[in-house]
């Protein structure tokens, strides 16, 4: 019976709360899903327990944490959330009535003091009296001391908190994990708590002026701090001379992007000061380094100052980091930057205090594609970079080449793994080509963490221009923010020979410029992200998700979705990619499940790619946003969908018909759903979801059991071709209740599920 | 209490250089070329040039002129006390290496190249804090001028992470004129917008294939050399060509950024306008009017008023590779950068040929940090372009902010330059009548002085005559003449406030008086 159920629901559509009594309140799914902004520390040792607040909108009835990975445990502790500016003022008149009701009783009450109460003592007893609690009146002292002071604003993404106790197991791998609140309301998004293995401290405040000593914690450590508006963070500690320092702030590491701050990220800044107070280094994130990395030799035994900054002194709750500290090493490039599937290659490490200089790396077991790797680094130390692995022939660069001497002869297809060694250096390959043979060549140097920002040249054999590409976008490298390698894709017009030329197109080189330059036939593939990925529905719904295809060598094929190895009722509407399109969004129905514990999920696209099926799974994503403006796709470790709430009574919304709905740019269509009947006073209404610009919906009838919307597709908006889903909303209204007149928050439509998406097509004629 | 002040003070001696504060009775003498050749023209003119100053003028002058920052009491009084007769000399060696002067002269270059992060420069903050913080570093480590302006110019990359690129950003318009314009103003300290117009198109000429690259981050800018745009323009056969400001004409490589070719001839230690912009722009600086005036408005028909000292400037420049210093050591070294401000003539004659040291206000920066310096106390600057706000730390000094757009009420009242066009004129020294009220009686400055932690300090019970010294080595950085300490005598005894009062409103008139508000 209750699997019969789910399938109907599945496949029928959108469920509504149907019971007036369920009506008298906004049921929990219009109830936004917690939304995690920080955490504070955002990381700890092995074997240690630590409290960790964790900060952000929503997060009322936190019951559970899930954390990808193992060897972390964690309780939830209180929620506090700050009176706000409206809770304050209804406190505010509750009191100024009662004192009323209080003086009216004793005309010749207190005389007028403090707030109109008479002094303290006075508003404490009015307060009292009004029934308000010792902790109310803190909250209101809170709100008033923090209205007052210029630095700080009210900011309700980062307000409210949860304490977290995180137990972390002695043996607990060090590294990152992702970390996501479990709310009444549903699962949070991810965020990145760190495990390592030094010893950690946190800030103490104020060190603005007068520098937190950690001369007695020692180094090598990691210091947890959080820069608040107008903060400045500093610390002091001994060096012997020769000491070979090393500090590594992790901040945009941790928080990526921040969707209401301008910059988007917390851009923290290290500066070093020696014992006579000389600033002697300083360090920002660059391209190949999301966060700074200050190295400095000591020249003399002292006491020196390192201080933590925003680069343009902003600060907030979430501006948050982990800073190492000590003669620890550190990376900052390897080479070659991947290598062929199958192989075992040796890495030439580059950076400080590094134990070896050459690293083996078995890479046999890689499939091809990009990994991030840990390198041992000594007993305490991990460092993760990117690295490539591909199925193609590869090879060094050769000397001839990087000295510019001669073009490099090479035979397709190849993957050369070179570096632009000096400033404005030219390396330059030379291959033999066929007429209308077509080519790529792609570079792949900033997603692999070079700084190199390439530029690709390609000339024939007389040295003629024939095309050149400086940056090429990759919507998949979502922490890259300058998209800088580039790629060339070309048909050649003759038989003959034809030089590539490779270099910087800021004219800039050095040991640290690698690439991989991939010069091949097309090889048609695809990718895919799937966003969110954290998912919260209730039971027996649908939610909508946006799967983004990174199609790659000029495939432009329809692309099928569907889930990998998911439990039973489980289904996706619209589940397809159309041919030459990019994103799709589509919805996930879920079923009628008792299930508690976030659910992981996996999505495959399939395709026919040169006769044969090819199968990728989708990497889930976070779509955040920069500066109010950018999005940028971050992977994460998981796809997660959470179950909340359940057991109300839910008539189904029917889609009636079978089959796309079809409509011509600057024409209209009907499309009719089913209704079941609703309770009396009760109102529906349908309206898009994030449709398509141009898509609209006209004009909505809504009769006794049937539901028609007009939809309208705006010409010039438009274009014919454009496949995709509707994604609809429904949403009630309450027109009278139990009571014969409701009030006007309860008349205010809320949503209450999203339906089944339904496919759509532009067509040229009806 | 108050009758004890006035007893003390009556008593108190002085000595003949605390009777004649601001200038030495010496005739000047000439001690190095570049006096020679003023004094040769003053002579010329008959203008007989100012005695030297006093050490207690130049002590102040010259941590006002080197560091934009007044000497504490402790520093005028170890100076004033110091009976070597090189102390001048070593002071200045000790102030040319002091962080100060970077913050000072980062300020200074802040103004040239416009460092501000809104409209209509819009460098936004970021890249206006790194701009600011690689031209102050550049200072810091005394790099040759030469290589700070080639670097400017031919610096391709991220405006966040390789800040000279900012060069490029911070103007007004982005084509290629325009750009020359700016070059031309900054290195060569001449206005292009005069020059004829094949003049300034084929100075743009090495402009033309400059790029702006945005990224996915807000606000970042790559400037580099378009080879795209270059090679495109060379496979359809229109050559690029530009020409020198001195009429010599290029032919452009499409494969070579053709800012390179620029900056070579700009450099070069023949060329006209390199060396001599600077060498007058610096004279200006610390003698309040170019050899040729304005600085910044080198052209045929304005020329030198001392053609051989500029030569003289020009030359040592190059002999010492570039190193501004040098060039600062010199001239504050001199008799003539040592003279009184007390003319010894009404001629103008006498002030265009730096007959005496020009009286000059301070500038806003300076002024409200020798406020602050003076009292203890600091300013608060935010900026509410970046979100969240930011907010400069309280022991960030004025002449240290790196961004243009982050302002005060105080700083634009005593003319701090919008820094919109890079002109030296855009700084607004000239005095209102606004600017002596807020001295004389606004809150900021009265809150100042009554919440002051130094002045609270200073005004301890002990001894008056102490106090009475320590205020005007702090506020003045000289010692109090006799004549100074009868008047406040009088004071206190005339007036029935206390002690405290009598020595506040002492501070409040000596920040108001010309020689706090002054250069001199």
């Amino acid at each position: 019976m209750y699997a019969r159920r789910s399938l109907f629901c599945a496949a029928m559509g959108v469920t509504l709360i149907g019971a007036a009594p369920a009506l008298a309140q906004r049921p929990p799914l219009a109830q936004q899903p917690p939304h995690l902004a920080y955490l504070y520390p955002a990381g700890g040792q092995q074997g240690v327990t630590l409290q960790v607040t964790a900060g952000g909108q929503y997060l009322t009835g936190a019951k559970g944490v899930h954390v990808s990975g193992a060897g972390l445990q964690v309780r939830v502790g209180k929620y506090h959330r700050p009176m706000t500016v409206g809770e304050a003022a209804r406190l505010r008149n509750k009191m100024d009535e009662t004192r009323k009701e209080m003086q009216g009783d004793k005309p010749d009450g207190a005389a007028p003091g403090q707030g109109g109460f008479g002094g303290p003592g006075a508003f404490r007893k009015v307060a009292k009296a009004a029934g308000i609690t010792e902790e109310q009146m803190d909250q209101m002292a809170d709100l008033r001391r923090r209205m007052n002071d210029p630095k700080r604003k009210l900011n309700p993404a980062v307000d409210e908190t949860v304490v977290l106790q995180v137990t972390i197991a002695a043996d607990a791998r060090p590294g990152e994990r992702e970390l996501r609140l479990v709310t009444e309301t549903g699962l949070s998004n991810p965020l990145t708590f760190q495990v390592g293995s030094l010893p950690e401290l946190t800030e103490t405040e104020p060190n603005d002026k007068i520098p937190d000593s950690i001369v007695r914690a020692g180094l090598p450590l990691v210091i947890n701090g959080q820069i608040l508006p107008g903060d400045v963070d500093r610390f002091a500690f001994e060096m012997r001379k020769g000491t070979r320092l090393v500090a590594a702030a992790s901040a945009r590491e941790l928080i990526p992007y921040l969707a209401d701050a301008v910059p988007g990220w917390f851009q923290a800044a290290l500066t070093l000061f020696d014992p006579q107070g000389e600033q002697v280094a300083f360090a920002e994130g660059t391209d190949s380094q999301l966060d700074p990395l200050l190295h400095y030799e000591a020249p003399e035994d002292g006491r020196y100052v390192l201080q933590v900054r925003d680069s343009i002194y902003r600060g907030r709750e979430d501006f948050v980091y982990r800073l190492r500290l000590g003669e620890v090493p550190m990376v900052t490039s390897i080479f070659p930057l991947g290598t062929a599937q199958g192989a075992a290659v040796e890495l030439e490490l580059r950076g400080w205090n590094l134990p070896e200089r050459r690293l083996a790396l078995d890479a046999r077991d890689r499939s091809p594609g990009l990994h991030w790797i840990s390198l041992l680094l000594g007993p305490q130390t991990a460092y993760r970079v990117p690295f490539a692995v591909d199925t193609l022939p590869e090879r060094r660069e050769q000397d001839a080449n990087r000295d510019g001497r001669r073009a490099e002869a090479i035979s397709l297809p190849v993957v050369v793994n070179g570096r632009i060694d000096r400033p404005g250096q030219w390396d330059v390959y030379r291959f033999e080509g066929q007429a209308g043979q077509e080519i790529v060549a792609e570079v792949w140097a900033r997603r692999l963490n070079s700084p190199l920002d390439a530029v690709l040249r390609l000339t024939d054999g007389e040295g003629k221009h024939l095309g050149i590409n400086d940056d090429h976008e990759d919507l998949g490298a979502g922490l890259t923010t300058h998209q800088a390698d580039s790629r060339l894709c070309f048909t050649l017009p003759s038989a003959g020979t034809y030089h590539l030329h490779l270099g910087d197109a800021q004219q800039a080189g050095g040991a640290d410029y690698a690439y991989r330059l991939r010069v091949a036939p097309p090889r048609p593939d695809f990718e895919l992200r799937v966003v969110p990925a954290s998912l919260t529905a209730r039971p027996g719904t649908s939610v909508p998700i946006s799967v983004l295809a990174l199609r790659k060598d000029g495939f432009a094929g329809e692309i099928g979705l569907r889930l990998k190895q998911a439990p039973s009722g489980f289904g996706l509407s619209g589940g397809r990619v159309p041919a030459g399109q990019d994103r799709v969004r589509l919805t996930l129905t879920v079923p009628y499940s008792m299930q508690t514990e976030p659910l992981a999920m996996q999505l495959e696209g399939y395709a026919t790619i040169a006769g044969q099926e090819v199968r990728r799974t989708a990497v889930p994503a976070e779509d955040l946003m920069q500066a109010f403006i950018y999005h940028h796709l971050v992977p994460a470790d998981e796809w997660l969908l959470h179950l909340v709430g359940g057991g109300y009574y839910r008539p189904t919304v029917k889609l009636l018909g079978t089959g796309p709905v079809r409509l011509t740019p600057g024409g209209t269509t009907e499309v009719r759903f089913a209704l079941p009947s609703l309770p009396p006073g009760v109102k529906l209404h349908l309206q898009l979801n994030e449709p398509p610009e141009g898509l609209t919906i006209g004009q909505t009838r809504i009769t006794l059991n049937e539901a028609v919307i007009v939809l309208r597709a705006e010409a010039g908006k438009v274009p014919a071709g454009l496949e995709g889903n509707l994604i609809l909303d429904a949403l009630v209204e309450r027109t009278a209740g139990p009571e014969a007149d409701p009030p006007r928050a309860n008349r205010q439509p809320f949503k209450v599920g999203t339906l089944p998406a339904v496919p759509f097509e532009i067509t040229d004629r009806n | 209490m108050t009758a004890t002040l006035v007893l003390v003070l009556v008593l108190a001696g002085v000595d003949e250089a605390r009777a004649r504060p601001f200038e030495s009775p010496a005739e000047a003498v000439p001690r190095g070329r570049i006096d020679e050749l003023v004094f040769a023209r003053l002579k010329e003119l008959g203008i007989a040039p100012a005695h030297l100053c006093s050490d207690e003028v130049f002590v102040r002058r010259v941590y006002l002129d080197v560091l934009g920052t007044l000497p504490t009491a402790q520093e005028a009084r170890r100076f004033l006390t110091d009976r070597d007769p090189a102390k001048r000399r070593a002071l200045i060696d000790d102030l040319l290496r002091r962080p100060e002067f970077a913050d000072y002269w980062a300020l200074k270059w802040g103004d040239v190249l416009r460092i501000k992060a809104e409209f209509p420069i819009n460098l936004w903050p970021k890249a206006a804090e790194a701009y600011h913080r690689w031209v102050r570093t550049c200072i810091r480590e005394n790099m040759p001028y030469d290589r700070f302006v080639r670097e400017m110019l031919t610096a391709s990359g991220s405006n966040f992470r390789v800040p000279q690129v900012n060069f490029y950003r911070a103007m007004q318009a982005k084509e290629a004129e325009a750009i020359a314009r700016s070059v031309a103003l900054s290195f060569m300290g001449t206005r292009a917008e005069k020059w004829p117009q094949e003049q300034l198109a084929g100075m743009a000429g090495f402009f033309q294939y400059l790029g702006y690259k945005s990224t996915n981050e807000w606000k970042e800018e790559i400037i580099l050399f378009d080879l795209g745009r270059s090679l495109e323009d060379a496979a359809a056969g229109r050559v690029a060509t530009a020409i020198l400001p001195d009429g010599t004409a290029v032919q452009l490589s499409a494969e070579q950024d053709p800012r390179r070719v620029f900056a070579d001839w700009l450099i070069d230690g023949r060329n006209p306008w390199f060396g001599k912009n600077i060498v007058n722009r610096i004279w200006s600086w610390l003698l309040g009017r170019g050899i040729i005036h304005e600085p910044d408005d080198i052209r045929p028909d304005n020329r030198p008023v001392n053609g051989p000292l500029l030569t003289c400037l020009e030359q040592e420049l190059v002999a010492a590779r570039y190193d501004l210093k040098h060039i600062y050591r010199l001239i504050l070294n001199s008799t003539t950068y040592q003279l009184s401000s007390i003319a010894r003539s009404d001629r103008p004659e006498g002030r265009e040929n730096f007959a005496s040291y020009p009286l000059r206000r301070l500038e806003a920066e300076v002024l409200v940090d020798a406020l602050c310096q003076v009292t203890g106390t600091s300013e608060s600057y935010t900026s509410s372009i970046p979100e969240p706000y930011s907010f400069i730390p309280e022991d960030l000094r004025s002449i240290a902010l790196p961004d243009g757009s982050i302002t005060s009420l105080f700083l634009e009242l005593f003319g701090r330059p919008a820094r919109d066009t890079g002109l030296e004129s855009e700084r607004n020294n000239r005095v209102s009548a606004a600017q002596r009220l807020h001295m004389l009686n606004s809150s900021h400055v009265r809150r100042k002085l009554e919440e002051s932690p130094k002045l609270r300090q200073l005004l301890q019970p002990g001894n008056p005559r102490e106090t009475l010294t320590g205020l005007y080595l702090t506020i003045l950085s000289r010692w109090p003449v006799e004549e100074e300490m009868r008047i406040v005598g009088d004071y206190a005894q005339a007036e029935t406030v206390g002690r405290r009062e009598v020595f506040l409103d002492l501070a409040w008139a000596l920040i108001n008086s010309m020689e706090f508000q002054y250069r001199h």
